[in-house]
């Protein structure tokens, strides 16, 4: 909550004469270019995750099974070092387009955020019962109309939140566009923030930014809220995927394809390519450190997150009016705040506590013990979970969703206990979406810069650390050797993610 | 139910272990140096080993954002634990003394064969300067330099749609345009700055040495760029970036009147520090002649120190006129020049 209100709080100091020259000069520009950002980004991601889902979790095609495997990945890749990358290539190969512009800017981050929308597109799929479609084929609906009618609104929760989750996310994206030359709400930020030395006139351009968020996802609530689609009956038959023609196949096989090759393979390829000439330099006793540093942050952070995020999903499915509850709506639009506005709304309150105690216990006991949070893992632990709280909670309230209150109900009149309930019922469904959940603060965290780079502690590196550092000398070859380790890192638990899935599939 | 408080109390738990733990580790240690460097750690941390081991003192770094580095030790104020703040940029050295967080260096303390000229260090001896940077201009081959002579010069009509030059967010432009505001007052620069953006090739995206492959592309004729990335690109391991650098030469402007603009590293002593001593023996270390040799060696900046024997790179390019009259200027002018360059349409 702090860093919240130390954001809101800013709109109690007079507006400067700062803002006259913004709204003069700038703040229109910034104003479009993150619309247009945001929601371009929506509507490809929108488009490529949901039908490379659909395709993948309805259709028979060869290579299926690798190629929904691949097409999480991605997932891997962090924007700003896929932009740069693609900068790279096409300087060196004359015939591709600029994609130092708005369009470019959209393509690269739509290309590293389109996993979300599948991911959870297809998961929605997936739980989609066989009959009902051998229902709807029996009245003679065409698949189209199966589709449209049937498919799409019930994945629709699980889409609307990998869309807004990626809408979010180049809402609050700073390396790419910084890159890319695109000015947007949040280098202009930063811009007023170090360049004009005005820190308050940047707060409040954040608690605008934050506003804006705040618009977006009420109405993304409010779409979700007015249907609730719960699955009834869940069958253990095998499910029949249609088998196109050979024409269509190969059709299906292109597009699926084309995501996964400029989203990954190509690159990844540079950036191998890149570390060949030197790598033999950044692979030092430092470098292994730097890697188990990653691995181990990673892995706790997510998990500290997953357990507060099933806490208070619980707390919001029964006690839905608690202050919990609220005070969870406002967190949860921590992921679109760009990570450097988070981590100085967490350095500021905390070095003032800090220093409020020191002052305590100096009069008080003569005593002095410096600071006690700031610049420790325990504003860097508070930043994650500020940061990555939505992601990992609203994956598993999608879940809950689709488990309807009815059950809940039904079990109770049977007389299960709560207890029961949660490890017989909810646990076996929610499965998949807890480790889902998990799986993708686990990538975020490994991929995570502003907010790592801020707060970490004296001498604590990580490879997203190492590689921004290399490649802000201007050296994306330096940096390629740290970002290929990014790139293999995350690969496990994305893997894990599609396995989890695919999984769950065969099963069915 | 049940569960769910379990679940509270588990926390609680873990969260109490976590505060003790971290009381314990916030206890500070004897011989040490803390240091909050804006140089990023492959750029300093060679030289911090070396002083280390040569002193027995215990070197605790932490890389980050300038700016961002500051916020810390403003909110930190006098229970921060930095020592020393290391910076690529003198208006970010300007800001920290502003925030009165630096305390004066005393260069008695300090070895006095390591002399530097006083533009390179505070007025008030808040900082003091560790390398130079120049900002100047790329060409392509092709090109007659006749009419290229001074910064001015690039205003000219005659470089219509030839100039590349990243955007104005970039600290570097931004302390370049002060270094005009300093020399032209305001009116003047806009003026000037407001030709060179028309003489624009394309918008302003990409790092400097991006500007560069851009020259070598045929994209555009001119680039304002760092001096040391283009010597960094003449000396690549890769081809394609030593074949870019070699259809471009470098000439550094305005060598018939103030000097070509240049930007300085350097570090201040924190006013809270607890390990001064320390920290004069750092200043003395990263003063010394091979420690300004290696900033050359490693990354291709000038010393602050005249008369070294640096790389050959550098020193072919001969002895360079620099404007060093404006460094003191540029943290102060930083204001007024991100708002000229919003109003004259520099991205």
């Amino acid at each position: 909550m702090v860093p919240f209100i130390y954001i809101g709080s800013s709109f109690f100091f007079l507006f400067n004469d700062n803002w006259h020259h913004i709204i003069d000069n700038v703040l229109y520009n910034y104003f479009i270019n993150s619309m247009i950002l945001s929601l371009g980004v929506a509507v490809c991601t929108f488009f490529i995750g949901t039908i490379t889902a659909w395709f993948t979790s309805f259709y028979n095609f060869p290579f299926k099974k690798l190629i929904s495997y691949f097409l999480l990945m991605p997932l891997t890749m962090p924007a700003y070092i896929i932009a740069i990358t693609y900068v790279g290539i096409s300087d060196q190969v004359y015939f591709l387009p600029d994609i130092r512009n708005l369009p470019g800017a959209i393509i690269m981050i739509s290309l590293v955020l389109y996993p979300y929308v599948y991911i959870l597109a297809r998961g929605a799929f997936l739980e989609q019962s066989k009959e009902l479609y051998e229902n709807a084929q029996i009245l003679g609906a065409s698949p189209a109309k199966i589709f449209f009618k049937i498919s799409m609104p019930m994945a629709k929760p699980a889409i609307v939140l990998g869309v807004t989750l990626s809408a979010m996310e180049a809402l609050a994206d700073y390396g790419t566009v910084e890159f890319l030359g695109i000015p947007t709400f949040t280098t202009g930020i930063f811009r007023t923030w170090f360049g004009m030395n005005d820190a308050v006139t940047a707060t409040q351009m954040s608690g605008l930014l934050l506003t804006i968020v705040f618009i977006f996802v009420f109405i993304e609530q409010q779409s979700r809220s007015k249907v609730r689609y719960s699955e009834s009956i869940k069958t253990q038959s095998k499910f029949s995927y249609k088998t196109p023609s050979n024409i269509n196949k190969i059709i299906i096989i292109f597009i699926c394809l084309l995501p996964l090759i400029f989203g990954f393979f190509i690159p990844l390829f540079q950036l191998l390519y890149w570390s060949i000439f030197t790598s033999t330099q950044m692979w030092d006793n430092g470098f292994i450190e730097i890697i188990s540093n990653t691995i181990f942050l990673s892995f706790f952070v997510a998990l500290l997150i997953l357990l507060i995020s099933i806490l208070v999903t619980y707390i919001k499915r029964f006690k839905p009016k608690s202050l919990i509850t609220k005070f969870m709506k406002i967190i949860t639009l921590g992921y679109a705040i760009p990570g450097s506005v988070i981590a100085i709304a967490v350095v500021v309150p905390f070095a003032a506590f800090d220093n409020y105690i020191n002052q305590l216990l100096s009069t008080k006991f003569n005593l002095s013990v410096g600071l006690v949070f700031s610049g420790t893992f325990f504003t860097l632990i508070f930043g994650y979970c500020i940061r990555f709280l939505t992601v990992s909670s609203r994956t598993i309230s999608a879940g809950l969703d689709s488990v309807s209150i009815a059950t809940d109900e039904a079990a109770k009149s049977l007389g299960v206990s709560s207890e029961n309930i949660l490890r017989k019922i909810h646990f076996p469904l929610l499965k998949t979406s807890i480790f889902t959940g998990f799986l993708l603060v686990f990538v975020d965290i490994v991929k995570e810069l502003p907010l790592t780079y801020v707060l970490r502690p004296f001498n604590f590196n990580t490879l997203s650390v190492r590689a921004f550092e290399l490649a802000s000398h201007e050296k994306i070859s330096d940096a390629s050797t740290a970002a290929v380790m990014i790139v293999f890192l995350a690969m496990i638990p994305v893997s894990l993610i599609i396995k989890n899935i695919l999984g769950k599939r065969n099963k069915l | 139910m049940k569960k769910t408080y379990f679940f509270l109390y588990y926390r609680y738990e873990k969260i109490a272990f976590l505060l003790i733990f971290i009381f314990l580790s916030s206890i500070s240690r004897a011989n040490e140096l803390n240091i909050y460097s804006a140089r990023s750690e492959a750029l300093i941390k060679p030289l911090l080993d070396i002083f280390e081991k040569e002193n027995g003192i215990k070197v605790n770094l932490i890389t980050g954002d300038s700016d961002i580095l500051i916020k810390r030790l403003e909110s930190e104020s006098q229970n921060s634990p930095a020592d020393i703040f290391l910076t690529i940029d003198a208006g970010a050295l300007y800001r920290v003394k502003k925030l009165n967080l630096f305390q004066e260096i005393d260069f008695s303390f300090i070895n006095k064969k390591n002399k530097i000229s006083k533009d390179y260090y505070d007025k008030e001896k808040k900082w003091i300067s560790l390398s130079k940077r120049i900002r100047t201009v790329v060409y392509a081959k092709n090109l007659n330099p006749e009419n290229l002579l001074k910064f001015e010069d690039l205003a000219n009509v005659e470089w219509k749609g030839k100039i590349c030059v990243r955007s104005s967010n970039n600290i570097y432009n931004q302390s370049l345009v002060a270094s005009l505001i300093s020399n032209h007052g305001e009116e003047k620069a806009e003026v000037i700055i407001k030709n060179i953006v028309k003489n624009f090739a394309k918008k302003p995206s990409g790092n400097d040495r991006a500007q560069i492959t851009s020259v070598a592309n045929n994209e555009c004729n001119i680039a304002i760029i760092n001096h040391y990335y283009y010597a960094q690109m003449l000396n690549s391991k890769e081809p394609q970036e030593r074949e870019a650098a070699k259809k471009v030469n470098i000439t550094f402007l305005n060598q018939k009147d103030r000097g070509a603009h240049v930007n300085i590293s350097g570090l201040g002593i924190v006013k809270y520090s607890k390990n001064k001593k320390n920290a004069y023996k750092l200043i003395s270390f990263l003063l010394r002649e091979d420690s300004q040799v290696w900033y050359a060696n490693i990354n291709y900046e000038y010393p602050v120190i005249d008369g070294l024997n640096i790389n050959s790179l550098l020193g072919s390019w001969g002895k360079i006129s620099l404007d060093e009259g404006s460094i003191n200027n540029l943290g102060n002018l930083n204001y007024k020049a991100v708002r000229l360059m919003d109003r004259v349409g520099w991205q």
